[in-house]
């Protein structure tokens, strides 16, 4: 079991994240906040790149700075900015990191070559990546994240740059990587979070906001949102999160505080709406 | 975990006597081998073998008057220019973050580079205390002193790398070390007089504080826990 304690990340006089008490066993957790809201400090000390200034972060009971290579033995990390040697293939560049993670060659290959199966890339096992699309070399991310096949599984935005039938397949992969492991999700991409975290944790203001299943986090602004085809005849103050096409009319889903179902109709809140209300003021 | 599940889990791990720095040297090599521990260095290592040639190239036409100065100022400089290419590629490389998540850090990999730097820069010390040197005497003074100041340099600039993480750290260092070895231009005479009268005792003590130094900043590098980099 992961567990943070009291954490706090102090940069000089800025204050990244206050009091972060979190634990952390099997199933997905998405990391759910606005830019700057302290997901990637979070994912940093999860990842022991960075370290808390007050608070400890514990692996089973033992601090995971204590533990050292022990730890990074567990863990699984494909960053945001997920460089690669570009005139390298996937597998030479998966032999590497296998290396790095103490892995000897035969195991590596054969673990390589199932990951590379799992993530689509077989067949171009042995191209130089430099020919790759973003959702290509992202896949090969998640297959180095998974070489060593990690108890902790920390991804920020894995989904960027992939496209709808590759992100389905990613979606089904994380679902089964999280039965039997911590999977730890950032990214902006509310309906990738909504599909497959089993838990959703939020900041607000550097703070832990809410840690809950989406169910939980959805039904705390049940009640609050609406749907309409006439936004000017809503006289009660009101918050617009997002509007669409319906045949000829424009939808407008929107918050309120005060029952307006008189002239919209009551809708299920869905987590995008939980994000744009509660982020109302940072959300431009 | 309380006090008898402590004592438990100790007696089932047995007492494991934590890696020497060669143990530590000797696993990493043993994981990785020497193409991937210069993985991706080609070019870092065209760009310091032209450069070498180009300092080379310009030393040899300074007149030979001064052989203890311009022994003592090129001793690191084999060294300083590899660490300069290699590393600051390695930094600038967006891997660099991840590589630090795994078993064996982007950090640890690249102390090892540096022993290895290090070695190639005993050898270059000892060709260029061969050249300058005019008589046996002066070449066993020559060598220690020469040893040592590449070791400090060398050690330095494990200091440098460890006390921060921009890569830029690495090339202010070049910067400053290359100040520091033309400010005795101006005491010229002095300062190769100094050297030349340094006891042969000294000049050793010298080269083997250097490399103590030297290998307590590399064996800081291998073990360190506390490390940001981030």
């Amino acid at each position: 079991m992961l567990l943070l304690n009291g954490v706090t990340k102090r940069f000089g006089k800025f204050t990244a994240l206050e009091d972060i008490n979190l634990e952390f066993s099997n199933g997905v957790y998405g990391l759910l906040a606005p830019n700057g809201a302290g997901k990637t400090t979070l994912i940093k000390m999860l990842t022991t790149l960075i370290f808390p200034t007050s608070g400890e972060i514990l692996w089973n009971g033992d601090e995971i700075v204590k533990l050292d290579a022990d730890y990074r033995d567990i863990i699984g990390y494909l960053p945001q900015d997920f460089g690669y040697y570009k005139n390298h293939s996937p597998m030479q560049f998966l032999l590497y990191i296998a290396a790095l993670k103490g892995i000897n060659r035969d195991r590596a290959k054969r673990k390589i070559e199932e990951l590379l199966e799992v993530v689509g890339l077989s067949d171009v096992s042995g191209k130089k990546m430099k020919k790759f699309s973003g959702g290509m070399v992202q896949r090969v991310g998640i297959a180095q994240a998974m070489l060593n096949d990690p108890k902790i599984l920390i991804l920020d935005e894995p989904t960027a740059g992939l496209d709808p039938k590759e992100r389905v397949r990613f979606r089904n992969l994380i679902s089964n990587l999280s039965k039997d492991r911590i999977v730890i999700l950032s990214t902006h991409i509310v309906s990738d979070i909504e599909t497959i975290a089993n838990h959703v944790i939020m900041f607000k203001n550097h703070k832990l906001f809410a840690n809950d299943s989406p169910a939980a986090i959805c039904a705390m602004i049940s009640q609050k949102i609406f749907e309409t085809n006439n936004i000017s005849a809503i006289e009660a103050p009101h918050l617009i999160l997002t509007e669409r096409q319906d045949g000829n009319e424009t939808l407008t889903r929107f918050a309120s505080e005060v029952d307006c179902s008189q002239h919209a109709t009551r809708v299920n809140p869905n987590l995008e709406d939980v994000f744009l209300y509660v982020y109302r003021d940072e959300v431009v | 975990m309380n006090k008898d599940e402590s004592v438990k889990y100790i007696l089932s791990q047995g007492l494991r006597k934590p890696p020497n720095f060669w143990g530590r040297i000797l696993k990493i090599h043993r994981a990785l081998g020497w193409r991937l521990i210069f993985w991706d260095l080609s070019y870092s290592f065209i760009f310091a073998a032209v450069t070498i040639v180009g300092v080379v190239t310009m030393v040899r036409h300074v007149p030979a008057y001064y052989p203890y100065s311009s022994a003592f100022g090129l001793s690191p400089v084999l060294f300083m220019v590899i660490m300069f290419f290699t590393e600051i590629s390695q930094r600038a490389c967006s891997l660099f973050e991840l590589t630090q998540t795994c078993r064996y850090t982007s950090r640890q990999v690249a102390a090892l580079r540096c022993m290895c730097y290090s070695g190639v820069g005993v050898v270059f010390v000892i060709g260029v205390s061969i050249f300058s040197a005019e008589s046996v005497s002066q070449f066993i003074r020559l060598l220690p002193l020469c040893l040592g100041g590449m070791f400090l340099c060398a050690a330095i600039e494990l200091f440098v790398m460890r006390l921060t993480r921009s890569k830029w750290a690495i090339a202010c260092f070049s910067v400053v070390w290359l100040f520091a070895s033309a400010t005795p231009v101006f005491f010229l005479e002095y300062w190769e007089r100094f050297l030349s009268n340094v006891p042969i005792f000294i000049t050793i003590a010298f080269a083997a504080a250097g490399a103590t130094v030297f290998l307590y900043q590399t064996n800081k590098m291998l073990s360190e826990e506390n490390y940001v980099i981030a």
